[in-house]
């Protein structure tokens, strides 16, 4: 048995463990769980987004005790004001905020046509990984091997080094295979350190298993968020103001970054842009898929199509015209094309029952990289064998390094043994922030030329004359070898408009660049990962249902490594999207914060009958700066797609939903023009 | 609000048959009991026909096998229609007619261990004054859960009867009572187990739809069901049944509604009318009036398809 709570012993969320018991079965475990006693006593709470912002809301974070909020980003977050519950505002990346404010009030006095205000509200996304966290812990005298549901083996070795005052020789962390993590699986968790502890105590290998309740419970979600725009155009129809204030319902963590997002996209001479955390004692928020983006692009792609339809502009010309960035714009001209684009409806035409529209949305993330990742390659019994300490939780990295590999050599990807998930091989990526195919396909490439000229120098004798697989007979006959090469800088990007984002941010920027290299161990490269998504709806007014009958996503990530698996991470990135804007919404208590859809019956993702036809379209241009050309995917593809269904809505019925996700309740009080529930 | 420590649940002995709905409260907890395993005989699986186009169908008989069953989809089209449309093929494939009538309540309350209500033990209902989207919009007892079970209220609209191993000729009307008692789900004794359901037969020239509105495309709970069943001829609803769930404690008959169909001529205008007046009587919750409009969408849009 041992105690999992604080220093301080307050329990400051729902759901949060505070004793862990081992056993030699289940049954024993839950009789000796039941068997504890606990003293407690009550302290004030308060739940959720409205409640917390009261100014006589308990609060949840002493000065004392803020180091224990969790963390909804990837990176480290900057100092920010806090004051009781709400952290913030962060509004570092704003740009001319004075002037922002003083031309929305103006175009507010002068009732100016073109502004376009609104209050966006989105829902708390769970990341529902099927295979939940779990971890198994054993040691063997002073060797701890950990078997862990992770994205990060090596980082979570470093993280176990260092709580636990171990080498790093004396630490394995495995993970072969990852049933989805989208986020929840980037940290050391709870599961993994009262096992470790757990196995300590009982001298044998300890396993802990999330069962479904427990995973919706306590392992993060992507905050729900209420987000305020105002967006400005000039009288020349350019982009003149931007302003997005966004309040995230983080529960017990902070350092959310929507509204920071709405500045590396579409430039304007003023922004105005504030991020609070909204902190409760709901369990913490964690970073998922794209931190930021989603409910950012929910927000500002609705704006952007609200000012087109108010400047009676084309939604896409109107994005060329605000957006300079060459990759979007290839991604734009590809999507005017589409013939559904190009016959879309005149909005709000129609007066049936069912009534069909067609929405566009823009995406963009970051394009990180993980200094310090290196791939060894070898052959052994000439065979090749490729490591690196990286992890597959579904993106495909293992095919991604073979298919690098082979193509160099001229073979088939199954000739190449890749070796990932355990943290004794060279230190490797983690699997987040879309940053694993540009850390290992660099390095894995400089490897492959060592190892060339490797099996050359070694050659007994050169492959035979006119041979059409002169690899294959060399590196046969070759004696085992090894090399190993680290990610190298990348070029400077030569093609016009490609750069950094950061760049748009100035010093701030350069100096944002340079904690996260320092403090995060991530590397914001020149050029943005995009996409553009189109999709089109059936909307049953009477039953206040959404069908999605097809989607067009377009994405421009350089050159694909894997393409079937870049497919169906681009298909799942549109599946996961569907189901924030449709389905998915974590739902509590609003008084005692329990959880409400603690299951896959209540909590709900979109089924095969509700996955649409998705059309993929690869732009590989745009990162020939990248050696390899190849830059992530998982983030990029899932953030516009809650926009563009719900610019479909509006195309089809005339009416703007302002919250995710559409449920019927809601779409038939839009519908009604009355608010819903 | 009571949190469940405070209270005990019930642990009174439950029957099992698929345990579909069972073992999901098993191992959360809250059912805690012992159980009884269900065992088939001749009488209590498959459909028997009666010489006067009758049906008796086995309280054991898989939901999966009531969808595909040729003559039922021919005899009894919403009951067939009912049954494809609840849950997923996997648990249609186990599930039995009887556990689905006899299922306890699908409320999120109910099924979160950490939280006493009603069926529980506790003293009050959470969900009518917490988060009650999914609930009732006629609100007709304490409790605020619409029944779960699809095939009650296709089997009220059929005017079916049920026998248990204790009583026979009982009515859907009798089985799940009026709603006021918020503790159960059924107004069985305890131990009382349902052996068959019997169908009347059907009328000539009837003709009968079932459909859901949800979210998603399947593979949800009702936020509302209707059954419809209709005779029409000489331009004009001889006959019409309209039942409806997910909407009340108990299935419900939408009376009013066929009030205004009954001999009533089925053009466009008696249609709408019924749909407006489905949801007479009515008594939504704060978070369930969207339930009202889907009600009279759903009757709306089986009634043309019937009239067509």
């Amino acid at each position: 048995v041992i105690s999992l709570l604080d220093d301080d012993r307050v329990v400051r969320y729902v759901g949060q463990p505070i004793a862990a018991v081992a056993a030699k079965d289940r049954k024993t475990a839950v009789a000796a769980l039941a068997a504890i006693r606990i003293s407690s006593e009550r302290l004030p709470s308060v739940i959720g987004l409205d409640a917390a912002r009261k100014p006589d809301a308990p609060v949840v974070f002493e000065k004392s005790s803020r180091k224990k909020a969790g963390n909804v980003s990837e990176g480290t977050g900057s100092p920010a004001p806090w004051k009781q519950n709400v952290r913030g505002p962060s509004s570092a990346f704003s740009h001319k905020a004075k002037k922002a404010r003083s031309w929305m009030q103006t175009a507010r006095e002068t009732q100016n046509a073109w502004l376009v205000e609104e209050t966006f509200r989105t829902g708390t996304q769970q990341h529902s990984s099927l295979e939940p966290h779990a971890t198994v812990a054993r040691f063997d005298g002073d060797r701890l091997t950990v078997h862990v549901s992770t994205q990060a083996v090596f980082h979570v070795m470093e993280l176990l080094a260092k709580r636990y005052k171990l080498g790093h020789d004396k630490i394995r962390v495995i993970a072969d295979h990852v049933g989805g993590g989208f986020g929840s699986k980037g940290a050391l968790g709870i599961e993994t350190t009262a096992a470790i502890d757990l196995a300590r105590e009982a001298s044998a290998p300890v396993r802990i298993a999330y069962d479904r309740h427990e995973e919706l419970s306590v392992t993060g979600y992507r905050p729900a968020a209420e987000v305020r725009i105002a967006l400005l155009p000039s009288e020349q129809g350019d982009l003149k103001a931007l302003s997005l204030t966004a309040y995230a319902d983080t529960g017990a963590a902070v350092n959310s970054t929507i509204a920071a997002l709405a500045r590396l996209i579409y430039p304007a001479e003023a922004k105005e842009l504030a991020d609070f955390d909204v902190i409760s004692n709901l369990p913490p928020g964690a970073a998922f898929r794209g931190p930021g983006g989603p409910p950012m692009a929910f927000a500002l792609e609705q704006a952007i199509d609200e000012a087109a339809l108010r400047m009676n502009v084309d939604p896409i010309a109107l994005r060329k015209r605000w957006d300079p960035n060459p990759n979007r714009h290839r991604l734009y001209d590809w999507a005017a094309a589409l013939e559904v684009w190009r016959n879309k409806r005149t909005p709000a035409s129609q007066t049936g029952r069912y009534r069909r529209g067609v929405g566009v949305a823009t995406g963009y993330w970051l394009y990180l990289w993980q200094p310090g990742s290196k791939v060894k390659l070898a052959v052994e019994a000439g065979r090749i064998v490729a490591s690196t300490a990286t992890q597959d939780i579904g993106q495909g990295s293992r095919t991604v390094i073979a298919n690098t590999v082979a193509h160099e050599f001229g073979l088939e990807p199954h000739d190449i043994e890749v070796r990932i998930g355990d943290s004794n091989l060279p230190e490797g990526p983690g699997a987040g922030g879309s940053r694993t195919t540009a850390s290992v396909i660099p390095p894995t490439l400089l490897a492959v030329q060592k190892l060339k000229a490797a099996i050359e120098g070694n050659a007994k004798r050169p492959p035979t004359p006119g041979s059409n697989a002169p690899w294959r007979e060399l590196i046969a006959a070759s004696p085992d070898l090894s090399v190993s090469a680290e990610r190298p800088e990348d070029d400077k990007p030569m093609a016009p408009g490609i750069r950094s984002p950061l760049k748009e941010v100035g010093l701030l920027g350069t100096i944002f660049g340079w904690m996260m290299r320092h403090f995060s161990n991530i590397v914001i490269g020149a050029g943005v990962p995009s996409s553009v998504q189109v999709i089109e709806v059936e909307v049953d007014t009477w039953l206040g249902h959404v069908r999605v009958l097809n989607v067009h996503t377009g994405i421009a990530v350089g050159k694909i490594a894997a393409p079937a698996l870049a497919r169906s991470q681009a298909a799942g990135s549109v599946i996961q999207g569907l189901g924030y804007a449709l389905y998915e919404a974590r739902e509590v208590d609003s008084r005692t914060g329990d959880i409400l859809t603690s299951g896959m019956e209540d909590y709900r993702i979109p089924g095969i009958a509700d996955t649409p036809d998705i059309d993929v379209h690869f732009d590989e241009g745009g990162f020939d700066h990248v050696l390899g050309g190849s830059v992530g995917i998982g983030e990029v593809a899932t953030v516009p797609t809650s926009p563009a269904l719900a610019n479909a809505v509006r195309n089809a019925t005339g009416v703007r939903l302002t919250e995710i996700p559409i449920r019927p309740d809601r779409l038939i009080a839009a519908l009604k023009g009355r608010a819903a529930a | 609000m009571t949190s469940a420590s405070m209270t005990t649940f019930a642990t009174s002995t439950e029957f099992r048959a698929a345990g579909t709905d069972l073992s999901e409260r098993r191992r959360s907890g809250v059912s805690r009991g012992p159980l009884i395993d269900i065992k088939t005989s001749p009488d209590t699986i498959g459909m028997d026909w009666g010489a006067d186009g009758s049906l008796r169908i086995g309280a054991c008989t898989s939901i999966a096998a009531i969808a595909a069953d040729t003559r039922i989809i021919e005899a009894y089209p919403g009951l067939a229609a009912a049954a494809l449309g609840l849950a997923t093929p996997q648990i249609r494939h186990l599930a039995t007619l009887g556990g689905n009538l006899a299922q306890r309540s699908r409320c999120w309350y109910f099924r979160n261990p950490d939280i006493a209500c009603l069926k529980k033990g506790g003293s009050d209902c959470p969900a009518r004054t917490g988060n009650h989207l999914y609930s009732v919009a006629f609100d007709l007892g304490p409790c605020v859960a619409p029944h779960p079970s699809t095939m009650a209220a296709a089997l009220l609209a059929y005017d079916a009867s049920v026998t248990t191993d204790q009583r026979s000729g009982l009515t859907i009307g009798d089985v799940f009572g009026d709603g006021s008692d918020g503790a159960a789900d059924n107004r069985l004794a305890s131990g009382e187990m349902i052996r068959t359901v019997q169908l009347p037969p059907p009328l000539q020239g009837e003709r009968a739809l079932y459909k859901r509105a949800i979210s998603r495309s399947h593979a949800e709970w009702p936020l509302v069901e209707v059954c419809a069943r209709a005779v029409v001829s000489a331009a004009a609803f001889q006959f019409i049944r309209i039942t409806a769930g997910g909407i009340a404690p108990i299935p419900l008959r939408l009376a009013a509604a066929e009030a205004v169909l009954q001999g009533g001529a089925a053009n466009p205008a008696t249609i709408a009318n019924a749909a407006k007046q489905a949801i007479a009587g009515a008594k939504p919750l704060p978070m369930t009036g969207y339930k009202l409009d889907l009600l009279s969408g759903v009757v709306h849009d089986l009634l043309e398809r019937l009239a067509a």
